[in-house]
């Protein structure tokens, strides 16, 4: 037993420590800080100081490739930042990372990927180990749930940094590269892929997931309130699904929608408005090119304007 | 309590450290430290059901005794009958009521009459299929004079329960599990490591096999109506190593821990893919299930020791007790129908017994032609009845066959990356299995032979593949049997 019980801790040993060493190597992709440090800079631009109001930016990936941020700023006169980053987060992390450092009178437009109102959505799946990682003070914002989406990918997290790690000392990365933190602007948008070559953006087939929207809405509901005691507005709106996928997911989308009407929300656009023909796209389903990310953001201008944002910055 | 969860990682190592440092003077206390933890195993997916458990243990131990202490034939058989009345009645009713039911209205609705019926809202106990079967052998075997009854009731009732096997097998019979809880067990550092690999090799055949291939499978019979002939047929044979990762992973997982414990439990697969004939394949496939049927059915109605056409009618009788075991559906039939359709030209030609004591390529690393020929064969028929099998309907198992025989069954099938990884973990534990088919498991190995550096690099990297290529966490399929 003695001998079965030393191995078995050293084995166990040298995986922990092999799991710690991992865990400690930074986040990189292709041998440079990833775009989840991008967190620290727009942590910046949450805390900075300004006399107009703000705009606030709420979602996924489909926010930092899908907006061009200065189109917003120049028309309603306005700041504007671009928190997305990665739908993997879940939609409790990324709202309960922007409370931190909510002000007054903040406008937030929470445009969430279909995928965060199904199973998984809401408390995120490993790229929240990853946004842990870069800000590991930030675990106190996790309930249990999350603590168990940590506790399971923790080891997937532990080698795909080891290889990560591993390939950055092998080869040195060629060229630009579209996923690390220094490919945004000072509004919080990806920008570095522009005039990059497009590639294959695939198709997203929601089926897979399992339908839970009421808990991703029950929880924005209480955002809402919350918003709503900082005296700020909440807007909702639909993100910019490539057109063959929207199409093939109709039934899905629909179900989403009717339960956000319900709930009262202030709903902008429509989500076939948003859903832009694949052309627009750079790389997956939700990232645009330079064309798409300006044509989807005069269409959110567009509908903003219609929607009374100005006459609300008045009021102010 | 699923063995691929988190609970169960924390459960074992809990139970492991009582087991053998606190619990393990008194033969007694061990055996009901056992039964405690099984039935929380158990009850952890639902307590209610606990219940049934107990009361199944409960009349088989009453049986048990009362057939012992009854000399006269015509009384050992009143007690036997209540036991296969309360083991079969309760399968009937959880598992088999509402299709009785159902049938039964389709049926005279072909005559033009309805009746009006209720359908119950019956959920089905978790492993009453494997556990009823158990303590039915117990019975019989009594009966039978071929085992004695046990007065210790803790013995028995962790035997009925016993959480390595209760909710997927294998079958235990009593003549080999019970005999295990009379006597003190002895820590073996061999059993003990080589349990915790066929734990590993479970895990690795659940997690990185059948839960990748089930997301595809799911995907593709969902759409059969709209994919290629040759993905069609990708999906039939992914199903067959999903549904073989999935039930000998968690047989696997089940003999390893059960070695941990340093329990012996039955063999249930020996790498039936690699079989040369249906028959071969029906003695590597739920082993535990078939020689069960074998014995306490198919001898007792003759077996192949009789005229032709009773043979043919135990084969026929065996396999659809087979399939409808598998569960309340016409499918199962139909899939236990198309194995006896197989299996009848072996027996009637009298090659059914061909491969009884050999494995394929024996003692050499690859296989002749013919061998080759053989193993694909065998494998085509399966897939065949196993598309019956995942289908929701024979109609919809016809329409599958059908567009999967059309001429896109030619055509290049456009796999996404996800998909290509998992024909490439299939080589992998093919590889791995057909180095090992003549051992208990895959990953069986001998000290003498492999260092201890190759072995932990092996483990390690298995455990990375768990963790890594780890497909979303699905329920063990034979759980709903």
């Amino acid at each position: 037993m003695n001998i079965f019980l030393f191995k078995i801790g050293l084995f166990f040993s040298i995986l922990l420590s092999l799991a710690v060493g991992a865990f400690l190597l930074p986040v990189l992709n292709k041998g440079k800080p990833s775009l989840h440090y991008s967190i620290i800079d727009k942590h910046q631009m949450l805390k900075k100081d300004s006399d107009r109001p703000r705009l606030i930016l709420l979602g996924g990936s489909n926010l930092s490739f899908g907006i061009y941020s200065p189109i917003i700023q120049e028309k309603f006169q306005i700041d504007v930042i671009n928190l997305g980053i990665h739908a993997g987060y879940g939609l409790k992390y990324m709202v309960d990372d922007y409370k931190k450092y909510a002000k007054e009178n903040d406008i937030v437009l929470l445009i969430p990927e279909y995928s965060l109102y199904l199973e998984n959505g809401l408390y995120g799946e490993l790229p929240l180990i990853q946004g842990i990682n870069v800000i590991p003070s930030n675990v106190k914002l996790l309930n249990f749930e999350q603590l168990l989406v940590i506790l399971r990918n923790l080891p997937k997290l532990c080698i795909k940094k080891i290889g990560a790690f591993v390939l950055s000392k092998l080869r040195t990365s060629k060229g630009p590269f579209v996923y690390n933190r220094n490919s945004f602007n000072s509004c919080g948008d990806a920008v570095a892929h522009w005039g990059m070559p497009k590639s294959n953006i695939g198709t997203i087939d929601m089926k897979k997931g399992k339908m839970v929207p009421s808990k991703s809405i029950k929880f924005i509901h209480s955002f809402s309130k919350f918003v709503r005691d900082k005296k700020g507005l909440l807007l909702i709106s639909y993100p910019c699904l490539n057109r063959t996928s929207f199409n093939s997911n109709t039934s899905i989308i629909n179900q989403i929608t009717a339960e956000l009407e319900n709930l009262n929300f202030e709903l902008i656009g429509t989500p076939s408005k948003y859903s832009l023909p694949d052309s627009l796209y750079f790389d997956t389903h939700y990232h645009l090119s330079k064309k798409g990310q300006i044509q989807r953001t005069g269409i959110l201008v567009n509908d903003l304007e219609k929607h009374g944002l100005q006459q609300w910055l008045n009021r102010q | 309590m699923l063995f691929n969860s988190i609970e169960f990682t924390i459960f074992l190592p809990i139970v492991f450290t009582l087991y053998w440092f606190i619990v393990n003077r008194n033969l007694k206390i061990q055996n009901a430290f056992l039964l405690i933890i099984s039935y929380l195993f158990y009850g952890w997916w639902d307590y209610r059901f606990l219940s049934l458990i107990i009361l199944s243990s409960f009349v088989d131990y009453f049986v048990g005794l009362q057939m012992s202490k009854n000399d006269r034939k015509d009384q050992k058989k009143l007690f036997l009958s209540l036991s296969i009345f309360f083991n079969i009645g309760t399968l009937a009713f959880f598992k088999y009521y509402n299709f009785f039911i159902e049938s039964f209205v389709d049926a005279f609705m072909l005559f033009g009459q309805s009746f009006d019926y209720h359908r119950l809202n019956i959920i089905l106990p978790i492993g009453i299929s494997f556990y009823t079967f158990q303590t039915l052998s117990y019975s019989i075997d009594i009966y039978k004079g071929k085992m004695k009854p046990t007065n210790d009731i803790v013995a028995f009732f962790s035997f009925v329960s016993f959480f390595p096997q209760l909710v997927a097998g294998p079958i235990e019979r009593a003549s080999n599990l019970l005999p295990q809880f009379y006597e003190k067990r002895t820590f073996e550092y061999s059993k003990a490591t080589d349990g915790l690999r066929q734990i590993l090799w479970g895990l690795f055949k659940k997690i990185v096999i059948a839960d990748n291939c089930a997301v595809i499978v799911n995907d593709i019979f969902g759409n059969y109506t709209e994919l290629a002939g040759s993905v069609l047929f990708l999906g039939a044979i992914l199903f067959a190593f999903q549904i073989y990762g999935d039930f000998s992973g968690y047989s696997d997982v089940a003999i390893g821990t059960a070695r941990l414990l340093g329990f012996n439990l039955s063999k249930n697969f020996a790498f039936p893919y690699f079989s040369r004939d249906i028959a071969e394949f029906w003695r590597r496939w739920h082993i535990s299930l078939s020689t069960w049927f074998r014995d306490y059915i198919y001898i007792p109605l003759g077996g192949s020791r009789t005229k032709t056409q009773t043979q043919i009618r135990n084969v026929f009788i065996i396999f659809l007790i087979s399939g409808f075991w598998h569960g309340a559906n016409w499918t199962f039939l139909f899939w236990g129908f198309l194995n006896a359709l197989y299996f009848l030209p072996l027996m009637l030609l009298k090659k059914n017994r061909k491969y009884v004591d050999s494995v394929a390529a024996k003692q050499k690393l690859i296989p002749s032609l013919k061998e080759l020929f053989q193993i694909g064969t065998t494998f085509f028929l399966t897939i065949i009845a196993w598309i019956f099998f995942r289908s929701s309907s024979i109609g919809d198992g016809f329409n599958y066959l059908h567009n999967m025989f059309s001429n896109s069954l030619f055509s290049t099938p456009n796999l996404s990356t996800e998909e290509n990884q998992v024909f490439i973990f299939i080589g992998f534990l093919l590889l791995i299995e057909w180095v090992h088919r003549e051992k208990e498991h895959g990953l069986e190995m001998s000290y003498s032979n492999t260092s201890i550096v190759f072995r932990w690099i092996l483990y390690l990297f298995l455990i990375t593949f768990i963790f890594y290529f780890g497909g979303k966490q699905q329920e063990f399929i034979y759980f709903q049997f």
